[in-house]
């Protein structure tokens, strides 16, 4: 048979993830994800911080053996040589200074391992107080570190307002890994129950018992007078995270599925108590999405602005 | 990509920072490319979750591999209802003549438990008090619990101490619509002498 003359050959076939994980981007998009990743991971810093002898000292609740024996297969955590108070609080206060750094782009490599060392040993000493922003933060910590950091939209760069210089362009295998890992987050969660079937997701009825729950912004007997209308919104958040890593990954409803996304979070953020670190958490992975002409749109919004207000 | 204005014009950066990959030596390039398909290959695997109650020890390898590098990649978040309308914790002491006296639950220094409760103290004492998987951190914090409790008391007033858990259960829903209250209180009381708890 003749060989179609477009039939590609193995060594292309052998190229494609070469093409896939080193197509250039705009290094402005990591920068998007370093900063916002690491303003977002400095407030949960600063909310853990008021207890953080209650979770991370020798003097706590959560006990260092019971998290150690907790750890399979190795427990991994500066907390098991630095349990006292002083010890713990000089760690956060340096991962605070390191969030600073990789916020600014100073230094952004060794403040991403700082920042990955710190999520690693701060899950393993306290597990018992997680919650769901913790492992989203915790992820995303790792594929900052290993994904490009770029010099343009840093702090020196800033300082010296560009000079001479124009946003690199940069291999993308950050940014597929970043989305990559949303995709598993919301997909992952539907398969879930698609495979182990709840009946409380599958009759609806789940966001009817979640407005009764501890969770609730505001329990009462009001949410039984609305099961119906409760019914169709558990089915709309099962469709909506079915939806919303496809809608992100497509160039043209990427800005449609960050609207229903933030909707989704937004709206978990309303009726729910204490999970509004969720909501940021869950916000700040679509700006891995983000493509070269919204970042270089951005900027060129940011500039206009500035030379409005330099000029006024 | 093409440029349209000198704003947004980007170029081919050759700082090793950057993450552009040495023309010159093939073999950074030719690493990343590896670990990027397996990390890649992970995460898609990742996508379908465990059977439940498959608590198989896994290879140490790529559980060191999740601890280290990939996380726990698991997000079946609310997998079912929340049933808990509320949790309270708390110490009761009885001395010899029968005095009750109440201490809060939160160490270090026996502080109260925030109001209203705050989603990390809410899922520290769930599991800490009432999840299956983690016994061993509740008796460690009851044996830790006694002495402190001892060193701050008077030690002759002979105070017995029990840890008391109120949880308010949601009820069914069609039970609620038909009247009565949205919740059901059941205690669960720990002697901290015996740290295997008994539930009434």
């Amino acid at each position: 048979m003749p060989r179609s003359p477009r039939m590609p050959t193995i060594s292309r076939w052998l190229r494609s993830p070469a093409d896939l994980f080193f197509k250039p981007e705009d290094e402005r998009i990591y920068a998007a994800v370093r900063i916002v990743f690491a303003a977002v991971a400095l407030l949960n810093l600063l909310l853990l911080w008021p207890d953080r002898q209650v979770f991370f000292s020798n003097e706590g609740l959560v006990d260092l053996d019971a998290a150690m024996g907790d750890a399979k297969p190795f427990y991994l955590s500066i907390f098991g040589l630095l349990g006292s108070e002083a010890a713990v609080t000089s760690v956060m206060f340096v991962t605070a200074f390191a969030l600073v750094m990789l916020m600014a782009g100073i230094g952004a490599r060794l403040a991403a391992f700082w920042v990955l060392v710190w999520h690693i040993s701060y899950m393993a000493r306290a597990p018992l107080p997680l919650a769901g922003w913790d492992l989203v933060l915790r992820c995303f910590s790792f594929l900052v570190l290993i994904s490009p950091m770029g010099k343009y939209w840093t702090l020196p760069a800033l300082i010296r307002g560009h000079a001479g210089m124009i946003p690199a362009s940069v291999s993308r295998h950050g940014l597929i890994l970043l989305r990559l890992q949303v995709v598993v987050l919301y997909w992952h969660a539907v398969l879930a129950r698609i495979l182990n079937p709840d009946p409380y997701w599958g009759n609806g009825e789940f966001l009817s018992y979640f407005m009764l729950s501890h969770h609730a912004r505001w329990p009462g007997r009001w949410v039984l007078e609305y099961g119906s209308f409760l019914a169709v919104v558990t089915y709309a958040i099962q469709l909506a995270e079915a939806a919303i890593p496809v809608l992100l990954l497509v160039k043209k409803t990427r800005w449609w599925g960050a609207l229903l996304g933030t909707a989704l979070h937004i709206g978990i953020c309303l009726v729910a108590r204490d999970l509004g670190l969720f909501c940021l958490a869950m916000l700040m992975t679509y700006t891995a999405f983000l493509r070269h002409e919204d970042v270089a749109g951005a900027e060129q919004w940011v500039r206009r602005r500035w030379r409005r207000g330099a000029s006024a | 990509m093409r440029s349209t204005s000198p704003d947004d014009s980007l170029a081919q950066d050759s700082a090793p920072d950057a993450g552009r990959v040495s023309p010159g030596n093939p073999w950074p390039a030719r690493l990343l490319l590896v670990f990027c398909c397996w990390h890649a290959a992970f995460l898609i695997y990742s996508i379908i979750p465990a059977p439940p109650a498959q608590n198989k020890p896994g290879h140490p390898a790529l559980d060191f591999y999740r601890i280290a590098l990939g996380g726990r990649q698991q997000w079946n978040m609310f997998e079912t209802i929340p049933v808990l309308h509320s949790l309270d914790v708390r110490f009761e002491g009885v001395d010899r003549q029968g005095r009750e006296t109440i201490v809060d639950p939160v160490l270090p220094g026996f502080k109260p438990l925030p109001r209203p409760e705050s989603a990390r103290y809410y899922n520290a004492f769930y599991r800490l008090l009432l999840a299956a998987e983690t016994v061993p951190f509740r008796d460690a914090y009851l044996r830790k619990v006694g002495p402190l409790l001892a060193a701050q008391r008077d030690p002759t007033a002979g105070e017995t101490w029990t840890l008391v858990v109120n949880q308010e259960y949601t009820r069914n829903l069609f039970h609620s619509r038909r009247g009565g209250p949205i919740s059901v209180l059941v205690s669960k009381s720990f002697d901290i002498s015996t740290p295997d708890g008994d539930a009434p």
